[in-house]
């Protein structure tokens, strides 16, 4: 499974609700980090704030993704779930001062990727 | 069931009545001020002549409503260019009909509302014919900024007239319960759209200035004191005319939005609706530029609906009425101080009844006529333009908007809704 579509179905499953309201054309682009415009005269449903959350959790798992393939670098295996956590711990911390809480959604992650 | 505060004011009392009967009177008065006036003259003055303006008023009305359902399709065609066209230059349309993404029922359930609001009493003897267009999106090519949503524009207040641009494909958008209710949502705002209610109205009180203003410079009526009170009662309609007229549109979000909720409801399953109310407590159809207040009183109607229709009651929209009732209220005393400014005019003559045709009928006859031929030309181009982006995702250049872009484009852009 490529990066990109780990991370969509990642999103997708800790994200489900929000998922489903954005559409799966709208979770591609903020994967991709698309700039996405609106329309000023016409009628639609505001998703800005949901796009914001999911765009915050895709940030975290890209993340959390470089992290993994960088310590399986490292190490020349696979690493363990703690040894992934703790080298994550300094993302979550700056996480954390943005007063962004990640935590379920990095053990989610983790757990996906260490097994 | 616990009923919502908002509908308390409904209970069967004399007060209700009382209040029912002046919204009614309040919605005639705002539809149709001249009709009053001359029922005045009728009063006042009875002739032949005055009877006759009669049809010719209720004939006018049904043009000044035309000249507003023109209109609307004309800056909804202006709004597509500036709004999407040019905006999101570079993103290529893919066409698709509207039944891959509406089942038949659903698409009968709008067409059948359309109509019923514009006073056909028998709406399935009309031609069904499937032509809302729905075009899906495509990332921009340029990596220049992509729509994040489903944009609606609604056209002449004929979903027909209307154009929806959505981000996922019809396959993606069945996949998911909010994929097809916002569809859906958007198919609401063609159909039940608050137009109905503002709108098309508003144009009647034009029609009544012109007539006051033609009895103001008429030399027939040379009663000094008249003049007075045909200036003073018109400057207090104006004014209360502008602040009622305020209040609703203040109402009309909520209104829009409520009504195009219910359509939406309406043509999903139990189920599907179940879920959809689970998930807006998460705050998905707030609007960030809305009160709390606005909001939580679209997600109360909203569970509200849903709730009646799972119960199998009446489909009807259920919407605080009693709110929107107190503006159209104040119209009614507006209607007696029209009649009472009929009946105090000089009796009508043949040169009269000439005159009030020209004003009336021939006026608006002339601006219906250029404003059609406007309507055709500019909802052509604006489709050649969209045409093209299916293409190669630029729209085709306007050179009638380009070279009024700087004075059009302010105007038609106004945030609406």
């Amino acid at each position: 499974m490529k990066d990109r579509d780990l991370i969509i179905a990642i999103l997708t499953e800790f994200y489900p609700d929000e998922s489903r309201f954005l559409g799966e054309a709208v979770i591609e682009d903020v994967v991709d980090s698309v700039s996405l415009g609106n329309t000023v005269a016409a009628s639609n449903i505001d998703l800005g704030s949901t796009i914001t959350i999911v765009a915050a959790g895709a940030g975290l798992i890209k993340t959390v993704l470089e992290i993994y393939f960088m310590l399986k670098q490292k190490l020349g295996k696979n690493p363990t779930k703690d040894e992934l956590a703790n080298a994550a711990k300094i993302e979550l911390d700056v996480q954390r001062n943005a007063n962004i809480d990640n935590s379920a959604l990095m053990d989610s992650v983790i757990a996906k990727l260490a097994g | 069931m616990t009923i919502p505060p908002v509908y308390s004011a409904l209970k069967p009392t004399i007060l209700n009545a009382v209040r029912i009967i002046a919204t009614l009177l309040g919605q005639f008065v705002h539809a149709s001020p001249i009709l009053f006036c001359i029922f005045g003259m009728c009063l006042g003055h009875f002739s032949i002549w005055t009877l006759l303006l009669i049809p010719i008023a209720f004939f006018s009305n049904v043009l000044m409503v035309g000249i507003a359902d023109i209109w609307r399709g004309i800056v909804s065609g202006v709004r597509i260019y500036y709004d999407f066209c040019l905006r999101f230059a570079g993103c290529p349309l893919v066409k698709y009909e509207v039944n891959e993404y509406l089942s038949q029922e659903a698409w009968d359930n709008a067409r059948r509302l359309v109509l019923m609001r514009a006073g056909v009493r028998n709406p399935e003897r009309i031609d069904k014919r499937n032509d809302t267009k729905i075009f899906v999106v495509k990332r921009n090519i340029k990596n220049g900024e992509t729509p994040k949503n489903l944009a609606a524009y609604m056209g002449s207040g004929r979903p027909q007239s209307s154009y929806i641009f959505t981000r996922d494909t019809a396959e993606q958008s069945q996949r998911s319960v909010w994929g097809k209710f916002k569809v859906l949502h958007e198919v609401g705002h063609t159909s039940t759209d608050a137009q109905f209610l503002s709108t098309p109205l508003y144009m009647g009180w034009i029609g009544f200035v012109g007539v006051v203003s033609w009895i103001l410079v008429s030399p027939t009526s040379g009663n000094l004191s008249f003049y007075f009170s045909a200036i003073a009662s018109m400057l207090l309609i104006l004014t209360l005319g502008r602040i009622l007229e305020s209040s609703l549109l203040h109402e009309r979000w909520f209104l829009d939005e409520a009504g195009a909720d219910h359509y939406a409801l309406r043509n999903l399953r139990i189920e599907e609706r179940q879920q959809i109310v689970d998930d807006i407590s998460k705050g998905f159809l707030s609007e960030p530029g809305r009160s709390d207040d606005e909001n939580r009183r679209r997600l109360e109607i909203f569970v509200w609906n849903s709730k009646t229709m799972d119960e199998g009651e009446s489909p009807n929209i259920h919407l605080p009425s009693a709110q929107v009732n107190h503006a159209w209220a104040g119209f009614s005393i507006i209607g007696i101080a029209l009649i009472h400014m009929g009946a105090s005019t000089r009796p009508i003559e043949f040169v009269n009844l000439v005159i009030y045709i020209g004003v009336l009928v021939g006026f608006p006859l002339i601006v219906v006529i250029g404003l059609f031929t406007l309507g055709i030309r500019i909802n052509v181009v604006v489709a050649e333009s969209v045409h093209k982006m299916t293409i190669d995702g630029e729209p085709k250049p306007i050179a009638l908007l380009n070279k009024y872009k700087r004075f059009i484009k302010p105007f038609v852009l106004r945030k609406t809704r």
